[in-house]
């Protein structure tokens, strides 16, 4: 099975209204943005301005304006927010700061309450550049779908219920290195990138792009100096974004982080993707 | 103004009480109204105004001009968080409804509406009932009373494809109406 193809243009300009107003549902949203970053810049310049048209269209609202104190409360009410997080984080040297109130959960699950999927959110560190920078090895990288599956994911709490506390635990800890896999058909859109902590013999598998499969499907293996590439993972990818954890590496610190990391098709040996 | 947004969000996200003020003077109004079109009294709307703003502000460090306006992306946030909300509450069918007279049971019409903001609500819940039954019926429970797409295609029997469809095409009729009329 392969990910959908990405939308036409007519079809991205008739759920323009919808993906903006927030009434696609997750699986969909990441699939319009998906084939969003597909899009020639000309089509995606005129998404980005229909949407805001559409968003700002007062005719689809109610005339109402809010009472004139509304103003101080609200800015109190974020004060002190800001300020609460502020107190309770203060003594953690972080990458980007977590934020309270991320993990709204409506029940609302498409994908069941177990897999691989992690929250797209909690990739997001403070700052758009250096997120970008931190995920993709091409800096220039026009768009960044977890950014946008975190957009289209934000209050619904599909993800949140599927994901436990590793990621974050990858994300904020200063051991952990990444090492960003790189396509070996430069016409592929796979992308993956490892988050390793060489001294716990931890590490977490990022995927996106990957096609759809039922079964695993794909392999992660290591190859160390003067060794043999060595299966660790087997997988399969259910969504256009996927997290897997690796545990109980055997291997020394620096080995980890020195060797080279390939993604295959199980099937066919194909190497996908690579560290070097 | 993309790249001052993206700045702007970007002191947001660091806590700059300034830029949180500039973000509620830009935007406050929109959110407000889409608040109260989907909550049922001012309390409620003004309640979750306070919520959204504070959810922007979780979330700044998120935006990516590149991807949609800022406009795009406060209504968006807004907009999820208030269906979050009226799903939690579970008031939902009980707010804007458009069967039978839209005056009588629109939450908008209270004593503190003034007659020509009355008017104009009244105007657009016509305007909602003037479309075709299925858009019509979409409008109200998708984007009205925050039913997901699955749910609206599940109450209706139709095809998922068939709803968005419809919810498209009356999203994109009301607008021209709207602008057929105003242009007048």
């Amino acid at each position: 099975m392969t990910s959908p193809e990405p939308m036409t243009r007519q079809e991205l300009l008739e759920l323009a209204a919808l993906d903006a107003l927030g009434l696609l549902d997750r699986y969909e949203a990441a699939l319009y943005t998906r084939s969003f970053h597909h899009a020639s810049a000309p089509v995606q310049d005129e998404i980005v301005r229909l949407q805001a048209e559409i968003a700002s269209d007062e005719t689809l609202l109610p005339v109402d304006e809010p009472d004139g104190s509304l103003r101080e409360r609200v800015l109190r009410k974020v004060a002190e927010a800001i300020e609460a997080e502020a107190s309770e984080f203060a003594p953690l040297a972080t990458i980007g700061r977590r934020r309270r109130g991320s993990n709204e959960s409506d029940g609302r699950s498409t994908f069941g309450t177990s897999g691989p999927f992690w929250r797209a959110a909690a990739f997001i560190l403070a700052g758009t550049v250096v997120v970008l920078a931190y995920f993709w090895s091409d800096a220039t990288k026009a768009h960044n779908e977890l950014a946008m599956v975190a957009l289209s994911s934000l209050t619904d709490g599909q993800l949140t219920q599927m994901i436990g506390p590793d990621i974050t635990s990858f994300m904020f800890d200063d051991n952990v290195q990444r090492i960003v896999l790189k396509s070996t058909n430069p016409n592929a859109s796979l992308e993956a990138v490892l988050f390793i902590n060489p001294e716990t013999g931890t590490a977490f598998l990022v995927t996106n792009n990957f096609p759809q499969s039922l079964e695993p499907t794909f392999s992660v293996n290591i190859t160390t100096t003067g060794e043999q590439p060595e299966p660790l993972l087997a997988f399969m990818n259910i969504s256009g974004l996927g997290g897997f954890r690796l545990d109980s590496l055997k291997y020394a610190a620096n080995a980890l982080t020195s060797a080279t990391w390939t993604i295959t098709e199980i099937s066919s040996g194909t190497v996908l993707l690579t560290s070097i | 103004m993309s790249q001052q947004d993206w700045m702007l969000m970007h002191r947001v996200a660091a806590g700059d009480e300034a830029a949180v003020s500039e973000l509620y003077d830009r935007f406050s109004s929109l959110v407000f109204r889409v608040a109260r079109q989907l909550l049922p009294t001012q309390a409620d709307a003004e309640d979750a105004v306070q919520e959204v703003f504070i959810r922007l502000w979780q979330t700044a460090d998120r935006y990516d001009p590149r991807r949609a306006k800022l406009v795009t992306w406060v209504m968006l946030i807004a907009r999820r968080h208030l269906i979050d909300r009226l799903r939690r509450s579970a008031v939902r069918g009980k707010t804007t409804s458009i069967e039978g007279d839209p005056a009588s049971t629109s939450p908008n019409l209270g004593p503190e509406i003034r007659p020509q903001e009355a008017e104009r609500n009244i105007r657009l819940l016509k305007r909602i009932s003037e479309l075709p039954k299925l858009q019509r019926t979409v409008i109200e429970r998708a984007y009205l009373q925050g039913y997901t797409l699955r749910e609206v295609s599940e109450q209706l029997e139709a095809p998922l494809g068939t709803v968005k469809s419809a919810l498209s095409r009356g999203l994109a009729r009301l607008r021209e109406r709207a602008k057929a009329e105003w242009a007048v």
